[in-house]
């Protein structure tokens, strides 16, 4: 008894999975294909969830023709990992208090997952983000960026993303002038 | 190598200026001309950071340098202000001493409170965080609170201990000081005496109330909670609540707790409602 019954709940399962895949399937610009959670993939990208909902999710593949694979692999990896990670009661009380910038800090694991990025897969990844609005990848990512810049003279930051300073020495003085309070004695 | 960074989108570079003090933010209009005009940001968020000033911050370059960034908004929507006692001028009550020095009775020339709380640009704000850390070795730790702290512990055998550093607190602030028309959240980490406004302060907005590692008395929280109709978040994390206003000739204060009520969906959380009167 017991056991017929768990079939049937099993097969009852199966056929709402096929009828409604709980994956989605994405193709990068140079064709590599990846599947992601679908509820993820609602959840963190408003462009994609408005593919999901919109019906324009290909089976064979959706097109994201702005995106390489090494990025895309990092956003489907990025969401399978948010899928699976339950959210730390300061991620949820500080989501649910703050709308801005400085008190969205990322969890441990996403900073792991923005450290061991390298220069370039870093900026294909805010990238991809951008392009597919997710608000907290975007997050995760600006903040990472900003710990590479923070605490760094101007020369300092121009040095580390290679920022060609097209001043001239006079328009640079005006601009140390202007905002005085905000340079160091650098 | 490319400059990846100066090629992304406005909103995009203007989101991670967000991220830092506003004093580096502001500096980022030197590294070039894509730079410039991109702070403020439309976000109107400010973040005071003792940190962004090197190892020594001075008082006169950070309260400068908040002015000049406060003013620079016009009208500030989010504000935080961090003093980090690694980066000041150590020494016991080096926290309060910055925030606010006492000069033989005098007011010195800045005052956290007066001229960043209460600076005309902070007038709407509606999220705003004050925090503070000393370094993990204080001179200035309430000790004796501290022991009779764990008596009372002792006594109800139902408290745990605070981790790290033994110490509640390392300012005061005035809730009379807190701008309150549009405030929504408020955050106040490391406050040893959160004191009342005179009369009932009003937080007509105010959705989330978060208090870490601070000491208030029972009144001035049940006081601000009645003052905030709109709350429907209470955070309280190893805040030390006083049953007693403490008197002038109370050296010790009288500091029956309901202890330390830990984190996020509280253990005692029907216990804190009760305590501290929220009906949400």
């Amino acid at each position: 008894m017991e056991v017929d019954k768990g079939k049937g709940e099993a097969e009852e399962t199966r056929k709402v999975a096929e009828a409604d895949r709980d994956t989605v399937t994405l193709k990068s610009s140079d064709g590599k294909l990846f599947e992601v959670s679908k509820e993820a993939a609602a959840r963190l990208s408003t462009v994609l969830a408005g593919m999901i909902a919109g019906g324009s999710i290909d089976d064979n593949g959706t097109d994201l023709k702005q995106i390489g694979s090494e990025a895309l692999e990092n956003v489907v990896d990025y969401c399978n990992k948010h899928a699976n990670s339950i959210p730390s009661a300061a991620l949820i009380s500080s989501s649910i208090s703050f709308n801005t910038a400085p008190f969205k800090e990322p969890e441990e694991w996403e900073r792991k997952f923005v450290d061991r990025l390298s220069h370039d897969a870093l900026f294909d990844l805010v990238e991809a983000a951008n392009f597919l609005g997710m608000e907290r990848l975007l997050d995760v990512t600006c903040h990472k960026i900003s710990e590479m810049m923070k605490g760094k003279s101007p020369d300092q930051i121009r040095e580390v993303f290679n920022i060609k300073n097209d001043y001239t020495k006079e328009e640079l003085e005006e601009i140390r002038q202007e905002l005085a309070w905000a340079f160091y004695d650098d | 190598m490319a400059d990846r960074l100066s090629s992304l989108p406005d909103k995009i570079l203007q989101r991670i200026l967000l991220f830092m003090p506003s004093r580096e933010a502001a500096s980022t209009a030197a590294l070039s001309r894509r730079w410039r005009g991109l702070w403020p940001t439309p976000a109107r968020t400010v973040i005071l950071d003792t940190r962004s000033y090197g190892r020594d911050c001075t008082r006169d370059a950070f309260f400068h340098g908040a002015d000049a960034a406060l003013a620079a908004h016009g009208s500030v929507t989010s504000l935080a202000v961090h003093v980090e006692a690694e980066s000041i001028e150590h020494g016991p009550d080096c926290i309060e001493r910055f925030m606010s020095q006492i000069n033989g009775g005098r007011r010195d020339r800045h005052h956290i409170a007066g001229d960043v709380l209460g600076h005309p640009s902070c007038r709407d704000v509606e999220e705003l965080s004050v925090t503070a850390t000393l370094p993990a070795k204080s001179s200035s730790s309430p000790k004796r609170m501290t022991a009779r702290y764990r008596a009372f512990q002792r006594k109800q055998g139902e408290v745990e201990m605070p981790e790290g550093p033994q110490y509640t607190g390392c300012y005061k602030l005035s809730l009379a000081a807190v701008p309150s028309s549009a405030l929504r959240v408020l955050r106040i980490d490391n406050c040893k005496d959160l004191t009342p406004a005179p009369g009932t302060a009003l937080f007509p907005c105010m959705a989330t109330l978060w208090l870490r590692r601070c000491v208030v008395s029972l009144f001035t929280l049940r006081d601000m909670i009645a003052g905030s109709p709109k709350l429907t978040a209470l955070r309280l994390e190893g805040v030390y609540i006083t049953t007693k206003v403490p008197s002038p000739d109370d050296q010790v204060g009288n500091y029956y707790g309901y202890g330390r009520h830990n984190g996020y969906g509280y253990r005692n959380a029907d216990e804190v409602r009760r305590t501290v009167g929220w009906r949400p």
